[in-house]
């Protein structure tokens, strides 16, 4: 390769070494030039290099989104909260400063204990809330103060109130403090910057905890001028990117119906439910007792929390959604229409004398003494259970089992609220997934047929689930109930309900036999509402809770009301109204209150005299353009510093 | 020849009289860079990924400059030949490394980059780069040499080919630094402008092939152009911390390295050096780099083969558009790239790398035969 080419090369090498060592001299210079601009130029005054001044990003944490009825009354929004920080980096030793503010408000050492762990763990980067809540009087003092407590921030944030308190507690559910295992669950880092402001609250339970992404909002910024010790010395506010509030949820729920329902429920252990039959709308979700969700977001105290783990009533129990009961003789509309699908004709008539002798033993109506002579409407104006034992011999259970899910039971309609449960809906192939480790009992004996077609045994509903049931009846359509009506301004998309798909006529007579419960002089005549026009059909229930023992009758126990609160049944009534054109449905489930007509039928009387007065299908519900003008004027600046 | 004792000396300081000392000191400035650097950025990184030892990364840093310092040392001994030897070795390795990761590789973020030697994660697209450089100038200066050679054809099926696994990781960054650096050592070996020409467009072409085809790149350069998209979150923060530096770094210590850019220790340890010592310690860190070029092309236009001239001005290029690379985005001045800072960046594979590339480029610089044959030709 030595030849003459070889200087030429070597030159041409040269000069395109040089050439690149220019281009390299560029591109350096250009790094040099950008670092110059952003450390240098960017870096505004000589002052801001004197002092050492350094620009943060301050997050402008969003207002959360509003929850709201039907007709865009607020079940939950948002209210100042006047509260002090701490901002740790501002302070020589936070317990000091802590102790200082003790002084001002009410601030218990176990509290202190736990800010001081909090900023160890968060390593004093943020500043951390130390009391909020706090009314104007210890807030001002605390505020004219402030000169004498270093590190300490009082101002004004935004916390979440819900007005109708325990009323739509289980509908709306909570927020609580961030956990770590939010922020681990948290993928993005700049949510994670939002979780991590100081105070800031995420749902914990009910639409709250579902919606979390709709309602959170999304985070603003602005940037602040500190100096070497972190002291904000200039907030650029102009310049701030601002927060935008968490979309609004508009729920199905009538807040003025939810409230009349809590009151009728007062006092017991107990659940309604009402559905717009024609829209799948929840107009009512009750549950009693509840607990007052705005003490969950200011901190519940532990002996409260404690008691109301500890109550028989169950007040944290979502029981339309999470409590299940055997439906008992409500089931009957179900046990009637799959008669007629195995062939057993409505005139059909069977003798009731009370008690029905099957396999080795016997099977008791809950009528001593029998009914007679009862066919298939009168079987469920009277509740005749020999009737459906008679049925049950020859009906096979998979059939009742169609006919229950058809009609909505056994399954779950997803509404958004945690905790909702599916029931059991008993079949073979159920009994033999149950028992899968048995194989003993995974057989489907006759004889559970007899207790499962009254609603017994196995068989197990919510009070959502019978509603539903109510509806589907009535309508003879795959009713589907939804709880949130719109998200910001989307409405959610509700479809027509398509017939189910069961002869139409098998229908009719339970429509009629639930008429003559209420209006023939049957179970739950007195149950009956007197305006024409308001016509209620509905089919008592009560479901058998413990069995009194021959030993137990013996001593003279023979009356409910001498058992113990917990021992006794069950009471529960379904209804629809008005007969001619039914529009709303309700179910009623009474825990321990003996008797569906005598216990859970005036109530769902006086639920549905209410629903029936105001007709709320008729008042039109908010609209998007209502909701977005809404938002609009409520996205205040949220106060910080104050 | 003359003087015996020269003879005698021990190879390490026969080496230590010939090997190009200004590359050498350059290269160790930023190594002790790394460590200092590694140090402020270590701690709040081992805490967030859950490690105790607060000097984890510093000290794991530290641990792999023996083996760099080896293979630096090590590698310089050898003769150009053998250098040559060792480029294409490790070129075919990792080229089947490579072929391979699709089976073998972890998957890290969405990527197929890595593959795990016992506890050590090896990324081998670095191997590849010195690699092929050194390939890529032996084929380049055998057509110089023997015009019936297809050295230009070969050179350019490798390319492709190396590219080609590169992208399919997908690992646009170092491919876009193997063409740019290819660029390079085609335009300085004297060839046709007009090739050049060619090849930038085939890379343009790609690359808008790329952006329209491919998510990964495409969510890449949107973020780039849209500083509010979510995935540009760690440049913004480089951005602001390195303004925050100011002139002489930050009274109180790199809070937003710290405490808001997960990967402070690796691709955007550029940015702790911002945050922490200012604009003085940055301008240094650029100048080393511009220096270690600089110097690598003087040395090159003085080598006496072709070969040697371009594998040293490719190595140079190399090393630094890679630096011009990792800076330029921790500046925003260059869309987001998953590149480490050679010598400076936390990383073993990155680091024993670069020092084998610094080796090889040591081994054709050094002066040994250009003294004898100036001696020989003297006499």
């Amino acid at each position: 390769m030595r030849g003459g080419s070889d200087p030429e090369r070597k030159e041409v090498f040269t000069r395109r070494a040089v050439l690149f060592s220019g281009g390299v001299s560029l591109l350096f210079g250009g790094v040099a030039a950008r670092l110059y601009h952003l450390q240098i130029a960017r870096h505004d005054t000589f002052e801001d290099l004197a002092l050492e001044n350094q620009f943060n990003t301050r997050v402008i944490t969003p207002l959360r989104g509003e929850i709201v009825d039907r007709f865009g009354v607020s079940l939950a929004t948002n209210r100042q909260n006047f509260r002090v920080l701490l901002v740790p980096e501002e302070t020589s030793d936070p317990a000091e400063a802590l102790q200082k503010i003790a002084n001002f408000v009410d601030l218990p050492p176990a509290r202190r204990d736990r800010i001081l762990r909090e900023i160890r763990r968060t390593g004093g980067v943020n500043p951390v809330q130390v009391v909020d809540n706090l009314d104007w009087d210890e807030f001002s003092k605390i505020s004219f103060a402030r000169p004498e407590l270093e590190g300490t921030l009082p101002e004004v944030g935004e916390t979440r109130a819900y007005p109708f308190s325990s009323a739509t507690a289980f509908v709306v559910g909570y927020v609580g403090a961030v956990t770590d295992r939010d922020l681990q669950a948290e993928n993005q880092e700049e949510e994670r910057v939002l979780l991590r402001q100081p105070g800031f609250k995420v749902g914990r339970d009910g639409l709250e905890r579902t919606y979390e992404r709709e309602l959170r909002g999304v985070a603003g910024a602005m940037q602040v001028k500190v100096n070497a010790h972190g002291r904000v010395l200039k907030e650029y506010r102009e310049e701030a990117v601002q927060p935008e509030q968490g979309r609004t949820l508009a729920l199905t729920i009538d807040a003025e119906l939810q409230m009349a329902a809590m009151k009728e429920l007062e006092g017991e252990s107990a659940s309604a439910v009402v559905i717009d039959i024609e829209t799948g709308d929840v107009l009512v979700l009750a549950s009693t007792p509840a607990f007052d969700p705005n003490l969950f977001n200011t901190g519940i105290p532990a002996d409260l929390w404690k008691e109301f783990n500890e109550s028989p009533y169950k007040p944290l129990l979502n029981k339309p959604l999470g409590g299940v009961y055997p439906p008992g003789s409500t089931f009957k509309a179900v046990s009637a229409i799959a008669a007629q699908r195995s062939g057993v004709k409505t005139n059909h008539s069977v003798r009731c004398l009370g008690r029905f002798w099957y396999g080795n033993r016997y099977f008791h109506c809950w009528k001593q003494g029998g009914h007679g002579y009862v066919d298939m409407k009168a079987s469920l104006k009277h509740s005749c259970d020999t009737f459906y034992y008679d049925i049950a011999q020859t009906l096979d259970i998979d059939l009742l089992a169609d006919t229950a899910t058809k009609l909505g039971l056994g399954q779950s309609y997803n509404l958004g609220i945690p905790g909702e449960r599916a029931g059991v809906m008993p079949s073979r192939a159920w009994k033999a997934e149950y028992y899968a480790g048995d194989p003993e009992n995974q057989k489907w004996y006759p004889g559970e047929t007899l207790s499962a077609i009254i609603g017994q045994g196995a068989v197990t509903s919510t009070p959502l689930q019978l509603a539903v049931m109510a509806a589907r009846v009535a309508s003879g359509r795959e009713i589907r109930p939804r709880i949130v009506r719109m998200i910001g301004d989307t409405v959610t998309k509700q479809p027509t309900f398509a017939q189910i798909d069961i002869d139409q006529g098998y229908f009719d007579v339970v429509r009629a036999g639930m008429n003559a419960v209420t209006n023939e002089g049957g179970t739950a005549a007195r149950s009956r509402l007197e305006n024409p026009e308001w016509q209620l059909a509905g089919k008592t229930g009560t479901s058998q809770v413990y069995r009194i023992t021959a030993e137990e009758r013996a001593k003279g126990l023979t009356k409910p009301e001498q058992l113990p609160w917990e021992r006794r049944d069950h009471a529960l009534f379904i209804c629809f109204a008005p007969y001619e054109s039914p529009r709303y449905a309700c179910s009623v489930v009474i825990e321990h209150g003996i008797g569906g007509a005598r216990a859970a039928g005036p109530k769902a009387r006086e639920i549905m005299r209410a629903v029936m007065q105001k007709d709320p299908a008729r008042i039109p519900a908010i609209g998007p353009a209502a909701i977005a003008a809404r938002g609009s004027t409520d996205a205040r600046e949220p106060g910080r510093g104050a | 020849m003359a003087e015996p004792h020269r003879l005698d000396a021990s190879a390490l300081a026969h080496w230590w009289r010939t090997v190009d000392r200004v590359l050498l000191a350059t290269c160790g400035a930023l190594l002790a860079i790394g460590v200092v650097l590694l140090l402020a950025a270590g701690p709040s990184a081992a805490n967030r990924l859950g490690i105790e030892n607060a000097f984890h990364f510093p000290m794991r840093q530290t641990a792999f400059l023996f083996p760099a310092i080896a293979i630096v040392v090590g590698v310089s001994m050898v003769s150009p030949l053998d250098a040559r030897r060792i480029g294409v070795v490790a070129f075919i390795g990792a080229l089947m490394t490579m072929a391979m990761l699709p089976l073998i590789a972890n998957d890290v973020n969405g990527a197929r980059r890595w593959v795990d030697l016992g506890g050590f994660a090896f990324q081998p697209s670095e191997l590849l780069k010195p690699g092929f450089v050194i390939v890529a100038a032996w084929m380049l200066s055998e057509k110089r040499r023997n015009p019936a050679f297809p050295g230009i054809a070969i050179a350019m099926a490798l390319y492709l080919v190396a590219t080609a696994l590169l992208v399919i990781q997908p690992d646009y960054g170092q491919a876009a630094l193997l063409t740019a650096v290819w660029m390079v050592m085609f335009f300085i070996s004297g060839w046709s402008i007009l090739w050049i020409l060619g090849i930038a467009s085939a890379a343009g072409a790609a690359l808008a092939f790329g952006f329209f085809f491919s998510d990964h790149l495409a969510a890449r350069v949107r973020a780039f152009l849209d500083p509010t998209a979510d995935g540009n979150y760690q440049v913004r923060q480089s951005v602001e911390a390195i303004a925050s530096g100011g002139l002489g770094g930050a009274g109180d210590g790199p809070v937003i390295v710290k405490t808001r850019l997960p990967d402070a220790h690796t691709d955007f340890i550029f940015a702790v050096a911002g945050e922490q010592y200012g604009f003085f310690f940055c301008v240094l860190v650029i100048v080393l780099f511009a220096a270690f070029v600089m110097r690598a092309l003087d040395k090159a236009a003085k080598a006496e083969s072709a070969f040697a001239q371009v594998a040293i001005a490719g190595l140079g290029a190399l090393i630094g558009l890679q630096a011009f690379i990792n800076i330029g985005v921790s500046l925003r001045a260059l869309p987001a790239k998953g590149m480490t800072l050679p010598f400076v960046s936390y990383g073993g594979s990155s680091l024993l790398t670069a020092s084998l590339a610094v080796g090889l480029l040591l081994a054709l610089t050094r002066r040994t035969r250009t003294i004898r044959r100036r001696r020989e030709v003297m006499a």
